[in-house]
């Protein structure tokens, strides 16, 4: 034979090894193969794959997650901050201080606690604007659940794309009887990361308040026609500050720029109501 | 095994949700572990936290589906190790004495006599016959189910050469376990 044909020997010998090879690591190999003897000895190391972890065990794992999660968000709160114009930066490092705070809490003691530490909070805290916020949505009197305080944790943090997102998912599967709602939001959420209303950051605030109210309240007085309709005002290009959509409130030259950390609406606001929450006196 | 959801859970991880963390562990920390075990790492465990804690500082910045997302945790995992091994400047233990005995039922026979009552510890002890790039091969296909594309992505290598690796590796157990069948 030529030297050529035992190249294609060779290649040939190979192609049917690595299909067998391929069968004996899925479990499906022929017994007649030259692999069976191999078959046991793989079922033997796939054993150390299909063996459980103990429960401490998944918890730990879950927990070093978290605790890396914790950590690095309060490296980036502590960072060195680039100067800003002197007007901006009390209201940012507030902010950064609160989403700090919050971050370091959601992760470290779960929402429950922050909860806890949030109602002990007095004006002048960092806390403060976090305990208002939760007894408009009711967090730490039971009318919310953890999902919904991950919502506006990811709003306060600014994340509107996903905080839409994470609402959509909650309203889909907590309020599933308004689908028109959860797809306006995952719509919302998708103008918001390809960059849609990244210049009408208050307009988009003041409709991300009104969710928040809509997603606290009871499943009975939920208006998922407004949720839907407000959602789809998120990330228009023809929403500007001070132009919300029609039939909605403008938000007015006083609408602060940490809207999103101050109540989004008052805790004996009517949920099923269909307006704005409205904040001003 | 498959993640129902993917996407969402992946979502909600990278928000730091624990329920999703807890979802992430459960389905890839079994193999994590397994495949530290396999490849003679001292506290497996231990190693896999490391790991997760790493996942999670980079998870934001992971965009992928379950079958990328799976073997960019063994790229991780794989590096991990490795920087393991060099701080220690030492070959990992390779008599795991430690190790969990998951006994292996085998029926026996007189062409099998080799692989009678093959547990993971002695299936592990038998692979110290590899090399190297075999056993790292053997164990991210078998033990972490990656396949050959992923497996070659997580070791830095051509495909080419991942199934030349486990050929031979393959050829040299099968020897082993021919040998150890003719010397009982």
């Amino acid at each position: 034979m030529s030297t050529s044909d035992d190249y294609l020997n060779e290649m040939r010998l190979h192609q049917d090894t690595d299909r067998d090879i391929e069968r004996l690591f899925d479990g499906t190999l022929d017994s007649a193969s030259d692999l069976a003897p191999l078959t046991n000895l793989v079922a033997s190391l796939r054993g150390e794959a299909n063996t459980a972890l103990d429960e401490e065990v998944v918890a730990t794992f879950v927990q070093s997650a978290s605790a890396a999660l914790s950590r690095q968000r309060a490296a980036v709160g502590a960072a060195p901050r680039v100067a800003r114009p002197r007007a901006s930066s009390r209201g940012s490092l507030r902010r950064r201080v609160v989403t700090t705070a919050m971050a370091a809490a959601v992760f470290v003691g779960g929402m429950s606690g922050m909860a806890i530490a949030a109602d002990d909070a007095k004006p002048g805290d960092a806390l403060y604007s976090i305990d208002r916020a939760f007894e408009a949505v009711g967090i730490g009197d039971g009318k919310a659940d953890e999902r919904l305080a991950e919502v506006k944790a990811l709003f306060d943090a600014g994340d509107v794309p996903r905080g839409l997102r994470h609402a959509a998912n909650l309203v889909e599967v907590h309020r599933s009887d308004h689908p028109e709602a959860s797809s306006a939001l995952s719509d919302a959420a998708d103008r918001m990361s390809s960059g849609g209303g990244s210049d009408q950051l208050v307009a988009v605030r003041e409709m991300v308040a009104g969710l928040l109210t809509q997603l606290s309240a009871r499943a009975s007085d939920f208006d998922g026609p407004l949720v839907a309709d407000l959602a789809r005002g998120i990330g228009r290009s023809d929403d500007r500050p001070g132009s919300p959509p029609a039939g909605r409130p403008s938000s007015g030259p006083g609408s602060s720029d940490n809207r999103l950390a101050d109540p989004p609406g008052r805790p004996d606001s009517t949920p099923g109501s269909r307006t704005l929450p409205d904040d001003k006196p | 095994m498959t993640i129902s959801g993917f996407d969402g859970v992946l979502a909600a991880a990278q928000e730091g949700s624990e329920w999703a963390w807890d979802i992430l562990v459960r389905d890839v920390g079994p193999r994590l572990v397994g495949f530290f075990r396999t490849r003679g790492v001292a506290d497996p465990e231990a190693l896999a936290g490391d790991v997760f804690a790493d996942l999670a500082r980079k998870l934001t910045g992971f965009a992928g589906d379950e079958s990328g997302f799976r073997s960019w945790v063994f790229v991780i995992a794989y590096r991990r190790m490795s920087d393991e091994w060099r701080r220690q400047k030492r070959r990992p233990r390779e008599t795991p004495d430690d190790l969990t005995t998951n006994s292996l039922q085998v029926a026996p026979s007189a062409e099998t006599v080799a692989l009678e009552a093959i547990g993971n510890v002695e299936a592990i002890r038998m692979l110290r016959v590899l090399t190297t790039d075999q056993r790292d091969v053997i164990a991210l296909r078998v033990v972490a189910e990656l396949t050959l594309d992923e497996t070659a992505q997580v070791v830095g290598k051509p495909v080419g050469a991942v199934k030349a690796l486990q050929r031979r590796g393959l050829a040299a157990l099968r020897r082993e376990i021919e040998r150890q069948g003719v010397s009982r």
